[in-house]
């Protein structure tokens, strides 16, 4: 087979007629990186509600009684031994740490009102490493391990009409139905990007909220942090072989947050019909200019098959110019739309009224973030490639059916 | 032997309803560096022939042999190599590939045989030569009179080497100069090249070139004359 004579020729037909090429290419190209847009959109906007829920909620992984998932009590508290710490410490390494907590509801009251609150026991360091809390403080200071003071989200002081340095009363339950009760000066009120976690937020340091609900030290759960998904998955599978036989599991995020995977399971799909149709738009845009490159040719393609040519490398030679007109435009298309892209992704697009609920509820930073994920570009490239394949069997198929004899005679 | 052998050649159009025989019972032969003319009227069969002892059209009855070889009995994809190795075509109305230059259409055949780059170029360039086009090798055929293209055509189909050349008639889009011209130019080449040449033409001037002269009415042998030299 002469591959120099069949690129040449599907190359020298594709430019025949130059405009009609250039206004197909330049259709694939502005489809391609509009549907680049809006992937790159929504795969960033996913990214971050994923790490945004990932650093203020529920971490990637969380280690707990096997009760505490349907039932999150104090009572299903406990605390690792120290084999069990010890493995744990080994198997996240540099790529993951652990993060205990103590949480749990609380009745907060201020002067005058009252309301439920979650009061969340941390280790000031481990939180700012896992989510940078400090850069949300809106009025005083960060707290101390040691402090007897709390920290609460700018909604709930908004709320118990209380403002830094006045004192926040809780009354809740501890351990084994142990009462707890407290009350705390106000170190620092925190705009927590969470609105629904901002409005019934309560920190209090590890040790103090421990001593609170009576805990002797013990977590209601851990949270494990991973750089990576990948990492996270593997100290996952060390972690499940780890608390074989004990009371205790370790689950993924995924599993904990069952109705954000939905959400983001819809969203995407509807982000996908939408490129869909786009892509339909485009798939008729290039099967009119296939179509006609073929019925145009009849006469000659009679002519090569009588001079010898075989029909399959006909349409070998067909199928490479439909190839070629969808690599040029989706070449073209990401060449062009990687640098808007890589623009949009360092200067992501300011929010305004129009932004999602997902986005509301889970996001924080008032940007729309553009994702740079391979995934973007292949899934474009793929969805173009199954397009095109779909759209060259019918010159495939014409170069292989085609009368010659008739076409001759045209 | 003869070149080319056509046994009781049929060829029927609506056998079931109102027949029309564009071939009735014809038997030929043709030898090795014949320069053969089909005649007849418009309507008489001329292509058909042609066409049949192409392999481009299969007959109602009747076989055609080429080198002793049925070609009814090749499957598709073998008879088009067939052909590719075989058979040159001139058409009528030039039907060179309009993407490619004079000396690439005159290279195609050579190149979808797969033979070595440099001595199809040789080839292509000599039989330009023959034809007179060494000045025009790198223009497309948009760029050529019908003349022109149509000596690139039989450049083109004689370049390969076929065992003989099929021509439906060539002259016919053609002014007389560039008619004669192009006869000259195939009956030389008849000669240098020793190539065999069967055209169909109701051109009176080609017949008086033509050493033999087939001329068909209504599909069937009317006179088969061979003129002597
Ligand atoms: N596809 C066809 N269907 C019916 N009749 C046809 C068809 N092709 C050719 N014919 C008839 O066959 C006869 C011979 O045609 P053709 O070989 O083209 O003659 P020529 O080339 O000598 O002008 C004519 O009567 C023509 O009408
Ligand atoms: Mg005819």
């Amino acid at each position: 087979m002469n591959w120099i004579l069949i690129f040449k020729l599907a190359w020298r037909n594709l430019w025949r007629n130059k405009r009609r090429t250039l206004i197909t290419t330049g259709s694939i190209l502005f489809a391609v990186i509009l549907a680049l847009l809006m992937d790159s959109m929504n795969i960033g906007s996913h990214e971050q509600i994923i790490s945004n829920s990932l650093r203020f909620g529920t971490g990637y992984l969380q280690i707990q009684d096997t009760a505490y998932f349907e039932t999150p009590s104090l009572d299903f508290a406990f605390d690792l031994d120290e084999r069990q710490e010890e493995a744990l410490n080994q198997f996240l390494g540099h790529h993951a740490y652990a993060v205990p907590r103590v949480e749990s509801f609380v009745l907060a009251a201020g002067e005058s009102e009252t309301r439920g609150a979650l009061v969340i026991g941390i280790l000031p360091e481990l939180e700012n490493r896992m989510n940078g809390f400090q850069n949300f403080m809106k009025e005083g200071e960060i707290l101390n391990n040691d402090d007897q003071m709390v920290m609460i989200g700018s909604g709930l002081a908004q709320r118990l009409s209380l403002s830094l340095h006045d004192t926040l009363v809780v009354i809740g339950q501890g351990y084994q139905g142990m009462q707890a009760a407290g009350k705390y000066p106000i170190k620092g009120i925190i705009s927590h990007p969470m609105e629904f976690l901002d409005n019934q937020l309560i920190y209090l340091p590890f040790e103090e909220a421990s001593w609170l609900f009576v805990m002797d030290g013990k977590a209601s759960h851990w949270l494990i942090m991973a750089d990576t998904d990948k990492n996270a998955l593997r100290v996952q599978r060390e972690i499940e072989r780890l608390l074989e036989g004990t009371e205790l599991q370790v689950l993924h995020w995924k599993d904990l947050q069952p109705d954000l995977v939905k959400a983001l399971a819809f969203d995407a799909v509807s982000g996908r019909i939408m490129q869909f149709i786009l892509y339909v738009v485009i798939a008729f845009g290039i099967f009119g200019t296939v179509l006609t490159m073929t019925l145009e040719r009849q006469k000659e393609f009679a002519i090569l098959v009588s001079l010898g040519m075989k029909r399959h490398i006909l349409a070998l030679q067909c199928f490479i110019e439909t190839i070629l007109i969808s690599i040029l435009g989706v070449g073209a298309g990401i060449m062009l739309g990687f640098p808007v892209l890589f623009y949009f992704n360092r200067n992501p697009i300011p929010l305004g009224e129009g932004l999602s609920d997902l986005v509301k509820e889970y996001g924080m930073e008032p940007f729309l973030p553009f994702s740079l994920a391979p995934t973007v570009f292949i899934f474009q490239g793929i969805a173009m490639l199954i397009l095109t394949l779909i759209i060259t069997t019918y010159p495939v198929w014409r170069s292989l059916t085609f009368p010659v004899l008739e076409n001759l005679k045209r | 032997m003869p070149i080319i052998q056509t046994k009781q050649l049929f060829k029927i159009y609506n056998e079931d309803t109102i027949p029309v025989y564009a071939l009735r019972d014809l038997s030929l032969d043709f030898e090795e560096g014949e320069f053969t003319t089909i005649v007849g009227p418009s309507g008489s069969g001329k292509t058909t022939l042609l066409n049949m002892i192409g392999g481009l059209d299969t007959p109602t009855r009747g076989e055609v042999l080429i080198d002793g070889t049925n070609i009814a009995s090749l499957r598709k994809g073998d008879l088009i190599d067939f052909r590719l190795r075989n058979i040159g075509f001139v058409f009528q109305s030039y039907n060179l590939i309009p993407v490619l230059t004079a000396l690439e259409n005159v290279s195609l055949i050579m190149e979808l045989q797969n033979q070595d780059p440099k001595s199809t170029r040789e080839r292509a360039l000599q039989v330009l030569d023959e034809v007179g086009l060494s000045d025009k090798l790198h223009s497309k055929p948009s760029e050529l009179s019908g003349g022109q293209q149509q000596r690139v055509a039989v450049a083109r189909a004689l370049a390969s080497r076929p065992k003989f050349v099929l021509a439906d008639e060539p002259t016919a889009n053609l002014d007389s100069k560039s008619a004669m011209n192009l006869l000259d130019i195939m009956a030389k080449l008849n000669v240098e090249e020793s190539m065999t040449f069967i055209f169909s033409t109701h051109d009176q001037r080609v017949i008086e070139r033509a050493r033999r002269v087939v001329t068909l009415v209504d599909g069937a042998l009317h006179e088969d004359l061979v003129k002597s030299k």
